[in-house]
């Protein structure tokens, strides 16, 4: 669990423990459904990837580091109750992304196997987007008048989009016995795979049927990009947003 | 005419006076050797060299910055009498910022010989085409002055192709009649690799959908050309009488190439190219990227049982370089076909010539010699022997730069050609001999590993041992096993060391017309440079060449050498009488010219009494003394006379020894008397 996750989770602890003791008559959820339009936050977040083309006859090695830096993104979601305090919703999330990349690669000598050049460089603009659908099963708690707390949880469904360094272009002259990075090759490769969310979320009601939340999330899907890369979607995600109750 | 002399240590007034003195002495040739050793010598040698640059005595025929040194330049001047080149007579001298820092090379005086030709060179054309028995090949001939041991000849210098063989001839400009002639092709026995199974890049070309041996990725384009067993042709294009089509160069569909021959002499002709640049800074056989081609398959395994003598010792079990030939006539080297297994008995497999690292390496080491010192001119001279000397050295020294030292297939000794047999190194029945030659210990494969047994006037691979032995003992130190001296090598981790110095000494320093003792002289004052003085590469430089016995050349001296050294029933054969040996006797003459005025020989029996002792008259060894050059009873300074003769000790004996006894008259009118080394027969 990241420390992020930590605390926010105290925060959901602290904001519940907080709270006036509920009424017997505040612990029942009487909304019909609920709608939330929420900007978030997902905090930066790391992956690697090693591909391994074919250059003068011998594989290279071109191992990526790459960086999606802390995003905003916007999602939706609503839902509707379906028995006491438990009601049923989707939230749609959707983020996009110019990646960087820390390129560190072996690239063959033309002459000679097994004498392989090191060379490093970056990779910039690489595009990430990611689609995240949470199907949820929602518990409502009102604490106070105004206050609602809500812990959800469910299936998720990502689809991520990413562009990968599939190559490098070095600049090298004779006996090409060391080699400069000069550029990256990039290509575009998309997947999509099951996941799960769950989280909470603190509603303030300014109106009878109109509030303000904020709420924490952790969702995750391992999206399998090729045969040969897999991509970590989802991660704890902060959102702030308008909440509509009906 | 008299001579004049610039040979170290002289004092400048001695050098002054003898160039003003040259013109009523016996001429002849003389060596210098000059370096910083001797500031006053050097200045006085500069001062020549410029004064015959002015007179056009000396012309420049080369220059170029040195890759190791980049402020010393290095020149290579032909001496000109009126005109004419004399063959061999040539210097090179090094200079630096602060002036001239070594010269070194052979002069001669003035022949004293009429220098206007009775034949056109049109009438030489066709003398020197009708005594190859082929076609002239190339430019019209050169008129030269020819030194040869008997002294100085008015000679045109020719080419002519004779069943694919590029042969040079000197012909009298008077008479049109031959005075010296040898091959061009400069033959190899070696070893390789990639026939063995292991994998490597090739640099190709992408050519019409389909890939060719053709390396542009190196500054110098390497080529190999596949004959598909063409003899005809590939001694068309080889000789250069032809010009190479696309199609003749080796080709894959797929770009993986299965032909292990054409892999392993374009992958390691790579090779060659990479160390010469990374080791010396030299880029490519003549220092300015000449291509390099490579032909393969030049017959057809297959047809192996039908092939005469002549094929199957040059395209069958030989490779060769011929600084002339190959496309533009800048120079080719062909690799042989090797012979299945127990062709020549032993259950001995003879690999293709291209399958061995050292060996194509040593091939086109002759193209770099080619282009500098130019050691490629008499084959049985000094000279010759160190041209193949050379080549073992730095094919060797190319092995240990990309192979693990070691003595199994595509490892690096110092056994030249190891690989071209298998099992490796092996005595080969029925070509009577090795392919590979074992520069840790010569005698292994029938070598000398010293001077006094040199041979000179016999086959040059034969002699070149003494100089790569030497390379060996400056590296990995050891005791000569003739001399009994010892060397302290610099270490396998400084071969680097021994390596630039003996570079450097061929591509820089060395004129054509070298001998051992030039060898010695330009090797070590290599070190110096690279080094210093007292450097731990001059020291064992020297002691190496101290150990295999070569020094300054100034005294006559004289070997004998039975070859074989058991008398066998071949030998009885060949020599029609039993039992008998055949001895290579070599007469050399040291700083001063000799005429042979007569010489003995005394048998001894195996107990060491005298059994025979014969004299014999001048005239006889001019006639028996023609091995490598036209018998005389009159020896050129600095060059030999050689005998390869019959020899019995007496009707019956079975063992012994001999020794024969020389004397003559030198150029101070004094008599001076000279033996070979007393020589055991069995």
């Amino acid at each position: 669990m990241t420390r992020l996750t930590q605390f926010a989770l105290v925060m959901l602890a602290v904001a519940i423990v907080s709270s006036p003791p509920p009424a017997a008559a505040q612990t029942k959820w009487t909304d019909r459904g609920y709608v939330n339009i929420s900007g978030f936050y997902q905090p930066s977040s790391t992956f690697s990837a090693t591909v391994k083309p074919v250059d003068f006859a011998e594989a290279s090695i071109i191992d990526t580091s790459y960086k999606t830096g802390s995003v905003p993104g916007f999602d939706a979601g609503g839902g509707v109750r379906v028995w006491r305090n438990l009601a049923v919703g989707v939230d749609v999330s959707y983020f996009s992304k110019g990646d960087s990349g820390t390129i560190d690669a072996q690239i063959p000598h033309p002459f000679f196997f097994n004498r392989l050049r090191a060379v490093a460089g970056d990779a910039s603009s690489l595009a990430h987007d990611e689609t995240a659908v949470h199907i949820q099963a929602l518990w409502m708690v009102p604490i106070h008048n105004r206050w609602q707390l809500a812990i959800a949880g469910g299936p998720s469904w990502f689809s991520v989009g990413q562009d990968l360094v599939s190559d490098v272009t070095v600049t090298q002259t004779y006996p090409y016995d060391t080699a400069t990075f000069a550029s990256a090759t990039t290509t575009h490769r998309s997947g999509s795979r099951v996941g799960f969310n769950v989280g909470g979320d603190v509603a303030y009601r300014l109106r009878r049927h109109v509030g303000l939340g904020f709420g924490v999330t952790y969702s995750h899907a391992s999206v399998p990009l090729d045969d040969t890369l897999t991509v970590e979607a989802g991660g704890v995600r902060v959102d702030g947003g308008v909440r509509f109750r009906f | 005419m008299r001579p004049f002399s610039i040979a170290p240590r002289l004092g400048v007034a001695a050098l002054l006076v003898a160039i003003a003195a040259t013109a009523n002495a016996q001429s002849r040739p003389t060596t210098l050797a000059a370096t910083r050793a001797s500031t006053t010598d050097l200045r006085a040698a500069d001062q020549i060299v410029d004064a015959m640059i002015r007179d056009h005595a000396l012309v420049v025929r080369d220059a170029q910055r040195d890759t190791l040194m980049p402020d010393r330049v290095h020149e290579r001047l032909d001496q000109y009498v009126r005109g004419v080149r004399i063959v061999g007579g040539d210097l090179t001298r090094q200079t630096a910022p602060d002036g001239t820092v070594s010269v070194f090379g052979t002069l001669h005086t003035d022949p004293g010989i009429g220098l206007t030709p009775t034949l056109s060179n049109e009438d030489a054309a066709t003398a020197i085409a009708k005594a190859a028995g082929g076609d002239s090949n190339g430019s019209g001939p050169e008129l030269v002055v020819l030194p040869l041991s008997d002294g100085y000849h008015l000679a045109y210098r020719g080419q002519a192709i004779v069943a694919g063989e590029i042969l040079n001839l000197f012909v009298d400009a008077h008479t049109g009649g031959v005075l010296q002639r040898y091959s061009d092709f400069i033959s190899e026995v070696g070893v390789g690799t990639g026939a063995y199974g292991d994998t490597k890049k090739v640099s190709v070309l992408a050519s019409s959908g389909a890939f060719v041996a053709d390396d542009r990725l190196r500054p110098s384009e390497i080529t190999t050309y596949d004959m598909k067993g063409n003899l005809s042709r590939m001694s068309a294009l080889y000789a250069g009488a032809q010009t190479p089509a696309a199609s003749d160069i080796a080709t894959s569909a797929n770009n993986v190439w299965s032909d292990s021959t054409v892999v392993d002499a374009q992958v390691y002709a790579g090779w060659y190219y990479d160390y010469i640049f990374k080791r010396f800074g030299r880029q490519g056989l003549n220092g300015a990227n000449l291509r390099i081609a490579l032909f393969t398959h030049p017959v057809r395994l297959a047809d192996i049982g039908s092939a005469p003598n002549s094929i199957l010792g040059t395209y069958y079990v030989n490779a060769t370089f011929c600084g002339s030939c190959g496309p533009n006539g800048r120079g080719a080297a062909q690799f042989g076909e090797g012979a299945p297994r127990n062709f020549f008995g032993g259950n001995v497999e003879i690999k293709p010539f291209s399958a061995s690292l050292d060996v194509v390496a040593h091939e086109l080491t002759h193209g770099v010699t080619a282009t500098s010192a130019r050691l490629n001119g008499f084959p049985f001279s000094e000279a010759g022997a160190l041209n193949e000397g050379f080549s073992d050295i730095f094919g060797v020294s190319t092995a240990f730069a990309y192979e693990t030292p070691g003595n199994a297939p595509l490892q690096a000794s110092y056994i030249q050609g190891r690989d071209l047999t298998v099992p490796g190194a092996a005595f080969v029945p029925g070509y009577g001999g090795y392919l590979a030659r074992t520069m840790f210990n010569p005698l292994v494969t029938g070598n000398p590993d010293h001077y006094l047994l040199r041979n000179i006037g016999g086959e040059p691979h034969y002699n070149s041992m003494i100089a790569s032995h030497a390379f060996y003992l400056a590296i990995e130190g050891g005791v000569n096993r003739t001399s009994g001296r010892s060397v302290a090598g610099v270490g396998a981790a400084n071969r680097e060391q021994i390596e630039k110095s003996f570079f450097r000494a061929l591509t820089a320093l060395m004129p054509s017309s070298s001998t051992f003792a030039t060898a010695r002289v330009t090797t070590i004052q290599a070190a110096r440079d690279l080094y210093g003085a007292g450097s731990g590469a001059e020291r064992a430089i020297t002691q190496a060449w101290d150990a295999v016995g070569v020094q300054e050349r100034t005294a006559p001296t004289a070997t004998l050498l039975p070859n074989p050294s058991t008398s066998s029933a071949s030998t009885a054969a060949s020599c029609n009488v039993s039992p008998a040996w055949i001895l290579g006797v070599t007469v050399s003459a040291g700083s001063s010219s000799l005429r042979i005025t007569g010489w003995s020989s005394d048998d001894f029996n195996a107990a060491g009494a005298v059994i025979d002792h014969s004299v014999y008259t001048a005239s006889s060894f001019a006639s028996q003394f023609n091995s490598c050059g036209p018998g005389s009873t009159t020896i050129l300074a600095q060059t030999d006379a050689c005998s390869t003769t019959c020899w019995i000790l007496n009707p019956g004996v079975t063992g012994g020894s001999t020794q024969i006894t020389f004397a003559a008259v030198d150029d101070a009118g004094r008599t001076v008397t000279f033996s070979t080394p007393r020589v055991t027969l069995r």
